[in-house]
């Protein structure tokens, strides 16, 4: 016994000094810069107007195997599917058509599995893990991601294509390869205790259209309701401004995920922040399974200047991801969309300022703690 | 039984030893993120062009910038560059109160806090830092800055359009965070002259012409008189893009869909301290199509280029042979592997930040890239006379 106890006393010693050793390294985290052993895509759409364009690549020299999970966001139900990917491999599908395995049909390429199309009016969200050849989950830390929401009515007034990272939960050790991934620092990494989001006060008018663009509508005269930036676009008349409108989608999925039993995970987000001025600002709202909402004045006080900074946390359900799609349009609603993959931010625990943003343990005095993660699981379903 | 016990020690070993890591600063970064709040954040890409003729395409950026801390006032120090002489052309502080949000049009500036319009046309870099002074800015050891831009292009009248493109700034986490409040200076240096990188206030501290100034060192530099210490993050040795290849059709609408790359350097001497003349980099590429097939071009940049990807490697009307060309690939979507040649000398680096446009049609994404590693041994410097 005293031998297998030296033995491991000098694995725990050499483990220690590896891992201070390479401390330079770079250490497991929940990310959207570095590949991982996790992508969660928090928003896939397919409605009959927006499709969502999936990029997956192994960024990695082993071949890899990927089992991938869409969550419905009403339902909560899921579908899965496997791809294979070949190493530094890139692929890509759309989510309303899936991907065949057809060597020469016109996507030209491996391909990576069969995927399956969603119906339309899906929304929801992708989970992709990295697994074994037996489909067990294990941890090389290779994928990375992309999603590219795209407009495809074909009108007129349509512009809108948004893009996002993946995030990519970065796996710690394979641990004991089973259905149950916990994102505890110790298998994957935790998930951000809470998100930040800059945003503009919903409803506009947008600065930059308004100066630039069509910010306005022609009154009166022989171009009443034609589109103005200022009185001498219009004939004989003079340009009502300020008709740009902006708007702040955010979409938030739960990090705890139980995609084999398919309970949803019930969850309650404080949102806290304040204008340019310092005003606070806050709100909250309570969703299971999935939620996409608008930024407006339902969900918080309304900013009292036209920007405003935002803390999203959950305060029932654990640790949520998401991201934010900002749209504007103009005063004859000409439309455009960009993403925007949200920031980390520790939370308090404990103090005065328990419960708010923090960066550091000094933002948490007398006497709190800044937790920069939270833990949770994900389920999949075991075959 | 022998195997699972050490095995368990082995797994705690390295709980143990992350936790003992990261019981100093929070959730210390050891890359460039994106997606957290920094000390030293970067906007590869800012761009205006405004000629005020209804109808034609008006191209202006929206910056958004926030501190984070809860509970002190931040100053931020920033600097717009110029892609020529990669130097700064304008620096302006901002001091932002606690979860403080400002945002302003390049093209326009602010009046309160002051920031210099860039105007009406402008390409290059923002880079900000968090500072102590209005005064004399000497960047503190703390990481409350988010930001993110936002690229517009509008055109007015009968045939108006709107599109945007959203990006966040590549921040670079101060290492060794300070606990106090506020936060502690880091030390400025003599740069240039006879004794760089001794720590000084006055310029008198520095012999031979030497200035006292302000060295942001991204990773450590073995040799190095400024930068054997590292007091931010690195750069990443390879930055990662996910693209389609140019020319190819979208799969859901069938527009071409083409990418625009924007490279810039992470060392830079905004004042000429040290490093009067543009340094050139070279960069690398590794291109692989969804046949796993590679094929690999290199280019130079200054400190700022950019280019659409089937320009780098092929002069404009000849995109078709580029290697970034669906024409050559066959495959919509490729991997893109950047890596930087990083060079010799112990007074400058040569890592590369860098965001990507993709263009739909007429719908334009911006978009933050991946990284894979650090420079181990061969960090960057910022530097600038506070």
């Amino acid at each position: 016994m005293r031998t297998i106890q030296g033995v491991c006393t000098s694995a725990l010693i050499a483990a220690i000094a590896a891992c201070t050793l390479s401390a330079g390294a770079a250490r497991a985290a929940t990310t959207t810069e570095r590949p991982g052993s996790i992508l969660i895509f928090p928003k896939v759409v397919t409605t009959g107007t927006r499709d969502t364009i999936i990029q997956i690549t192994n960024t990695g020299n082993m071949p890899e195997d990927v089992r991938c999970f869409y969550l419905n966001g009403e339902s909560c139900f899921q579908t899965d599917f496997n791809i294979a990917l070949t190493r530094q491999q890139p692929t890509v599908w759309t989510a309303e058509t899936g991907r065949r395995v057809n060597p020469t049909d016109s996507q030209k390429g491996i391909d990576p599995g069969l995927v399956p199309p969603l119906p339309t009016n899906f929304a929801g969200a992708l989970i992709c893990v990295e697994v074994d050849t037996s489909d067990r989950p294990m941890v090389r830390n290779q994928l990375k991601g992309e999603a590219t929401i795209v407009d495809n009515s074909q009108s007129s007034t349509g512009n809108s294509v948004s893009k996002y990272n993946a995030i990519a939960v970065q796996g710690v050790s394979s641990g004991n390869m089973d259905n149950v991934l916990k994102l505890d620092d110790a298998e994957y990494s935790e998930c951000p205790a809470s998100l930040l989001l800059n945003f503009p006060r919903d409803g506009g008018p947008d600065d930059v259209i308004e100066a630039l663009g069509n910010g306005g509508l022609c009154v009166g005269g022989g171009s009443a309701n034609a589109p103005c930036n200022n009185n001498a676009d219009c004939d004989s008349s003079n340009c009502s401004t300020g008709q740009s409108r902006t708007l702040t989608r955010l979409t938030v999925l739960p990090c705890n995920l139980d995609l084999e039993g398919l309970v949803p995970t019930q969850v309650v987000l404080s949102l806290t922040g304040a204008d340019e001025m310092e005003a606070l600002i806050s709100g909250g709202r309570s969703f299971s399974c999935w939620d996409s909402f608008t930024v407006d004045n339902l969900i918080i006080t309304p900013p009292g200047t036209p920007f405003a900074t935002l803390n999203i946390r959950s305060t029932v359900g654990g640790p949520v991801v998401g991201i934010a799609e900002y749209f504007r349009s103009d005063s004859v609603a000409n439309t455009a969309s960009a993403a925007v993959n949200l920031h980390a931010q520790g939370i308090c625990s404990g103090g005065t300022n328990n419960g708010r943003g923090c960066n550091r343990p000094a933002d948490c005095p007398s006497p709190g703690t800044c937790e920069a993660t939270s833990a949770a699981t994900i389920t999949i379903p075991s075959h | 039984m022998a195997e699972s016990v050490c095995a368990r020690f082995r797994r705690l070993a390295l709980v143990a030893a992350a936790l003992a890591i990261g019981a100093g600063p929070l959730r210390a970064q050891t890359f460039p993120a994106s997606d957290q709040t920094a000390g030293y954040i970067v906007f590869p890409k800012v761009h205006v062009s405004i000629d005020g003729v209804p109808g034609n395409p008006q191209i202006d950026t929206l910056i958004q910038i926030t501190n984070t801390s809860l509970i002190g006032n931040r100053i931020v120090h920033c600097s717009y560059t110029d892609i020529d002489t990669c130097q700064e052309i304008a620096n302006f502080e901002i001091e932002l109160t606690p979860n403080q949000p400002i945002a302003w049009r390049v093209s326009e500036g602010l009046s309160r806090p002051l920031i210099p319009a860039r105007g009406p046309t402008y390409i290059g870099e923002l880079k900000c830092v968090e500072t102590n002074s209005v005064v004399t800015p000497v960047p503190v050891a703390a990481n409350d800055l988010k930001g993110e831009a936002t690229i517009y292009t509008v055109a007015s009248g009968t045939a108006g359009s709107v599109d945007i493109r959203s990006y966040n700034a590549i921040g670079f986490q101060a290492l060794n965070a300070s606990a106090a409040e506020p936060p502690a200076a880091i030390n400025r240096k003599c740069l240039g002259g006879t004794n760089p990188g001794t720590v000084c206030t006055l310029d008198s501290s520095c012999m031979g012409g030497g200035v006292c100034g302000v060295v942001l060192c991204l990773g450590a530099t073995t040799g190095s008189a400024e930068c054997t210490t590292a007091t931010h993050v690195g750069c990443p040795h390879t930055i990662i893009l996910n693209n389609f290849f140019d020319g190819a059709q979208s799969p859901v609408t069938g527009k071409q869909i083409t990418t625009r790359l924007t490279l810039v350097s992470c060392s830079e001497d905004l004042n000429g301290a040290v490093i009067e003349d543009p340094v050139q980099t070279r960069v690398q590429f590794l291109v692989f199509n969804e046949f796993e097939q590679r094929m690999s071009t290199a280019a130079i940049i200054d400190c700022f280029r950019d280019v659409q990807l089937s320009n780098i490697d092929s002069l404009s009307g000849a995109e078709a042979a580029s290697v970034f060309n669906v024409a050559v690939q066959g495959t919509l979507a490729g991997q893109v592997r950047m890596r930087a040649v990083l060079g010799q000398e112990t007074d400058n680096g040569h890592g590369i930040l860098a965001i990507a446009e993709e263009t739909h049609g007429a719908a334009t994404v911006a978009v933050n890239l991946n990284e894979v590693g650090i420079n181990s041994d061969k960090g960057d410097f910022v530097r600038y006379l506070p």
